[in-house]
């Protein structure tokens, strides 16, 4: 079999059937199709599972190449390697992801650090609001009424002292927000189904980058 | 240079002590600012008072990282499922490895409420896959997992051996979640095939992306965020960390309010002062 049918046409013909198979399944009521239909699924599962370790094949090649060629920053590529191999082997000692060393740098180093650096976004969001939400124009005026309206519904005091601010604000996230989210979400799923009809039928080859 | 320049163009360090300060002194001595009970948090706590105890509810978790947040809507419901003896079982669609544990050993305490794992509460570990392991799962539930996430065979628990691959013997599906697969994923997999009853959790950042679910009852209920949470929490007569986190938000919703007020009218000023208001 030639590689070019491999690397090209294989891979879009069975896109293609495994997609089709698909859709069909989940119209028709048949023990037979969904029987099939499950283990495609749990196969889709299994290859997800395998990426996260192609993922960490993937990192350590680009980031032992920064270091062996000196590359600038390397010192932060030898830094995440040793993390990540110290988290792996943690990792796989018995009993999987729950011995104590796994446990001690999940509890104690990740799960601190996550919510600390989401913390600091409050000090630069609220800093930035202060220099750029100014009354200049129409549409910035607009954000900026609506920011403090629903600032204001968000926090409890608000609502509690002046409720008309939570009736206002209720209704800037029930009415105005919802109707904005719909015609997103509409727009999204059209987007969606106009780029699957284009993979079903072959026309669209970014997942096959590099062979396509 | 005039006040209103000077206002405007105010040291960034000055507005982050201000911010830490606000947030210190709400956080040293509780308020108790009251706070309003949203529909949706409403429609969350009858659902789950409506159940008998011994029902099943599905936890589908998509959240990585993790945040209080996050997860507080979570923990209180989960409370309030075990205050009803409500089984549940659990499975994560992301690696934040031991977000169950975390959550249900040192935040919720089922002990407490005498459920037993295995028996009350089983957790199946993660399923990889993203949506296609909550298809997986609503699909073909015993098929896709054997053993739980402590590598314990899952035939060995009496929970497990009630179960079926029916995904209707869930009452409801609770979806904590800010990643994808998230809220699309539980509303595809789950509520479109089945007709499954879902309630989201997660951050008030998620109130706006859900809300037309909520409005058109594709999603029953919502706890998003800390305001929700404290609500939730004063229904069900347990204040936890939703009510703690009321004031510091509070305190940081009116020192918003405050510096955008002052910014704005110090840009008024300046632009009336005309071409003499600024000194470079």
């Amino acid at each position: 079999m030639k590689m070019s049918f491999l690397r090209r046409e294989g891979p879009l013909i069975f896109t293609s059937v495994v997609a089709f198979f698909l859709i069909i399944e989940y119209y028709i009521a048949n023990s037979q199709l969904t029987l099939i239909a499950t283990f495609l699924n749990r196969s889709a599962m299994i290859v997800g599972a395998f990426l996260l370790g192609f993922g960490i094949i993937n990192m350590t090649l680009i980031h032992t190449k920064n270091i062996i060629q000196r590359k600038p920053k390397w010192p932060f590529s030898l830094y995440l390697l040793i993390l990540l191999f110290v988290t792996l082997v943690a990792g796989l000692i018995p009993p999987l992801g729950s011995n104590y060393y796994y446990l001690w740098l999940f509890n104690n180093i990740y799960t601190p650090l996550d919510p600390a650096i989401f913390s600091l976004i409050a000090f630069f969001i609220i800093s930035t609001a202060f220099r750029a939400l100014k009354i200049r124009n129409l549409e910035v005026s607009l954000m900026l009424l609506f920011t403090v309206v629903v600032i204001l519904r968000n926090a409890p005091i608000g609502p509690a002292t002046f409720p008309p601010i939570g009736w206002l604000g209720d209704w800037v996230i029930i009415s105005i927000n919802t109707g904005v989210q719909r015609a997103l979400n509409l727009v999204v799923a059209l987007g969606a189904i106009a780029y699957g009809v284009r993979i079903l039928l072959g026309v669209e080859r970014g997942y096959l980058k590099g062979a396509g | 240079m005039s006040l209103a320049d000077r206002i405007m163009k105010i040291d960034r360090r000055i507005i982050y002590a201000l911010i830490f300060i606000v947030i210190f002194l709400f956080s040293l001595k509780p308020m108790g600012i009251p706070v309003v009970t949203q529909p949706w948090v409403i429609d969350t706590y009858k659902l789950v008072e409506s159940l008998q105890p011994g029902d099943k509810v599905l936890i589908c978790w998509s959240l990585y990282p993790v945040s209080n947040e996050q997860i507080a809507g979570a923990v209180v419901i989960l409370q309030h499922l075990c205050m009803r003896g409500i089984k549940t079982v659990h499975f994560q669609t992301q690696t934040a490895v031991d977000l169950v544990d975390d959550v249900m050993l040192n935040k919720v305490h089922p002990e407490s409420y005498g459920q037993v794992y295995g028996k009350d509460w089983l957790w199946l570990g993660y399923i990889s896959g993203l949506e296609a392991g909550q298809a997986a799962i609503a699909q073909n539930l015993k098929g896709t997992v054997t053993v739980d996430k402590y590598g314990n065979q899952l035939s060995q628990y009496s929970l497990w051996n009630e179960l079926t691959n029916d995904a209707r013997q869930f009452k409801f599906v609770l979806s904590p979640s800010a990643e994808t697969p998230g809220t699309a994923g539980v509303l595809r997999q789950f509520q479109i095939p089945y007709g499954l009853k879902i309630v989201e959790s997660g951050s008030a950042f998620s109130l706006g992306s859900v809300m037309p679910f909520y409005a058109s009852k594709q999603y029953w209920g919502m706890v998003a965020g800390f305001p929700d949470c404290a609500a939730y929490e004063k229904l069900i007569g347990k204040p936890g960390i939703g009510s703690r986190s009321t004031d510091p938000l509070s305190a940081m919703g009116l020192l918003v309010f405050g510096l955008l007020l002052v910014s704005n009218i110090a840009y008024i000023i300046s632009k009336l002062g005309g071409k003499g208001g600024s000194v470079k």
